[in-house]
């Protein structure tokens, strides 16, 4: 399915500002970010720990209200949709987040977790809801059996797949990908990261992905944008801005993790 | 609405019981060793089921059935314990054992109506205050509760009897209408907890309504400190409902109620001990039972808060 070349991007925002309250203090969690992702995509989100990411992730899907800016996905203004409309939308529209182990409820089984997308969007039921179970679990790799265990009978990386399952049951076009191996071991992060390009590849998904882990970065990502305090500070082309950062921040962010070969 | 493309179900044998619940299985094995290793908590559970079983099985246990429905026997007046009459006989001559077996059901049954609605009320009161994003509301239920459980709830229960006339519907609905606020406190602070983890968000993100939330994400997660709480009321309702039968509000001398029984043998202490023995320890054997019982399962399904 080629998309040709269209001028709307899929997502896009304009602006977005997040002011979190918290004892009598205000924390300008994102300040003005301006983002564009065309279809196909994929865009790193790079920055120190406490710089945003988790937050700019929450508000382009809506899970947390802005507190001034714009978000338009597919060429439609989505800021102020209602529930009803939003949660229609959220079909197309995905999150892995950065900690499997408290993104699945502990007392539902893993086939539970990855049906629930297609039963609260009334996409499938029954015998049909079932194989569509066991495909999202081949598609990641997992055992089929695994449909009836509990998170915590699995390891932190097959947690992770659930959860990658899970959000690719609706087939969404626009998955954010939250640090999705960072709460994993180095050995089982490469494993979830050849799951998501290999997904990418065959379901010519565009993700937003987000790390602090600039070698994973560099793997993935098209383009990346690096966050300093809520603001980027810098972006563009993952070789052009790997190869010469053009603000002291960047460079340091480079220079504090070791260099990986490009594979 | 399934999509074409959707091949059918493959072949295979589906998954034999044992194997698709083997997860839960284990769970449940775990929680069984558990609970078997405490003393106390399979004494609770022994009391327990041995009150269940009088309680449905009570007529027929009971030696002397006829004894309940107060059939009178003055040549058996007040006799000791005896062979015949373990506990000894009451005033008419009817056999204490019996009566108190038979009332089991009674008690039993009020406890489980006072815990039932209780709970029924208070769980979901709690779980709207606990996710409710209005502050407004969430002030008003926990006002309202904390209203209600800054008055001790048997005098509550006493005032509203007083109000309603006694008898034992009027105790049972006064104690039903006292028992709800502990539900709310509870399961308000858990939800509040609970709604912070991610997997709500993550199903939120999914496209889940409020309601499938609250019933799949939400009341799972609040489910073992109320089935402790449920566990310990049980008992405490039992003795709420006896003290308003022996004060004379609840059920009335003859029916074989534990709370009326010691009543109305309070004026045969203390020559006739053995009157207000029997239904005596029922009670304390119930309450025992249900508190142990509970604990029990505090020790293997809420383990964080068993110091409290
Ligand atoms: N719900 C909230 N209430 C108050 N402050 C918040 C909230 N969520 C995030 N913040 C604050 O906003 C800032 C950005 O947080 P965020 O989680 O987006 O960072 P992050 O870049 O994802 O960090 P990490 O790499 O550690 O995940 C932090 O200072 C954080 O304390
Ligand atoms: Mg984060």
């Amino acid at each position: 399915m080629p998309t040709s070349p269209e001028p709307i991007p899929l997502l896009s925002a304009t602006g977005l500002v997040k002011v979190f309250h918290a004892g009598g203090r205000a924390v300008r969690a994102v300040d003005g970010v301006d983002l564009s992702l065309a279809a196909g995509e994929v865009l790193g989100v790079v920055g120190e720990s406490g710089s945003g990411k988790s937050t700019l992730a929450r508000l382009v899907l809506r899970l947390t209200e802005p507190s001034a800016g714009r978000i338009a996905f597919d060429g439609r203004d989505i800021t102020a949709l209602d529930g009803e409309a939003m949660r229609r939308l959220r079909r197309d529209m995905q999150i892995v987040f950065q900690n499997p182990h408290s993104a699945l409820n502990g007392r539902r089984t893993v086939g539970e977790a990855v049906a629930e997308p297609l039963r609260v969007q009334g996409v499938a039921r029954g015998a049909a809801l079932d194989a569509r179970v066991d495909r999202l679990l081949d598609q990641v790799s997992l055992p089929r059996a695994f449909r009836h265990r509990y998170p915590h009978e699995l390891s932190g990386g097959q947690k992770q797949r659930v959860c990658i399952a899970r959000a690719l049951a609706l087939e969404p076009r626009f998955l954010v990908l939250d640090e999705p191996t960072s709460a994993l071991d180095v050995s089982v992060q490469a494993q979830i990261l050849d799951v998501l390009g290999e997904l990418r590849r065959e379901l010519s998904l565009t993700y937003l992905f987000i790390s602090h882990n600039l070698a994973v970065v560099r793997y993935l990502c098209d383009r990346v944008m690096v966050m300093r305090e809520g603001r980027v500070v810098e972006q563009g082309p993952v070789a052009a801005l790997f190869a010469a950062p053009a603000e002291a921040y960047t460079r340091t962010l480079l220079d504090s993790v070791p260099r990986l070969p490009r594979p | 609405m399934a999509p074409p493309d959707l091949a059918p179900a493959l072949a295979e044998a589906p998954p034999s019981f044992r194997v698709r619940h083997a997860s839960t299985i284990r769970q449940w094995r775990l929680y069984a060793h558990l609970f078997r290793r405490s003393f106390s908590s399979m004494l609770g559970l022994a009391l327990v089921v041995l009150f269940l079983v009088l309680a449905a099985f009570g007529p027929w246990l009971a030696p002397y059935p006829g004894d309940t429905a107060g059939a009178v026997k003055l040549s058996q007046r007040l006799l000791p314990p005896s062979l015949a009459h373990p506990f000894g006989t009451d005033e008419m001559g009817a056999d204490l054992l019996s009566r108190v077996i038979v009332g089991t059901r009674i008690s039993l049954w009020i406890g489980l109506i006072i815990t039932g609605v209780g709970a029924g009320i208070g769980v979901p009161l709690g779980i709207v205050a606990g996710y409710t994003r209005s502050r407004l509301l969430r002030g008003a239920i926990m006002r309202l509760t904390d209203l209600f459980l800054a008055v001790p709830g048997l005098a509550l229960a006493l005032a509203i009897v007083a109000a309603l006339g006694p008898g034992i519907a009027n105790c049972i609905a006064a104690l039903a209408l006292v028992w709800w606020p502990g539900y709310v406190r509870l399961v308000a602070a858990k939800t509040l907890s609970v709604k912070e983890e991610l997997f709500v968000e993550a199903s939120r993100a999914a496209g889940a309504r409020t309601p499938w939330i609250l019933w799949h994400h939400i009341l799972p997660n609040c489910l073992s400190p109320i089935i402790v709480k449920l566990s310990m009321d049980m008992g405490l309702a039992v003795l709420a409902a006896a003290s308003l039968g022996f004060i004379g509000l609840g059920a009335k001398p003859p029916d074989p109620e534990w709370g009326a029984m010691i009543s109305v043998a309070r004026s045969y202490m203390p020559d006739w001990w053995w009157y207000s023995a029997c239904p005596g320890l029922a009670i304390f054997l119930t309450v025992l039972g249900f508190n142990l019982l509970g604990d029990g399962l505090r020790d293997i399904l809420d383990p964080k808060s068993a110091g409290r």
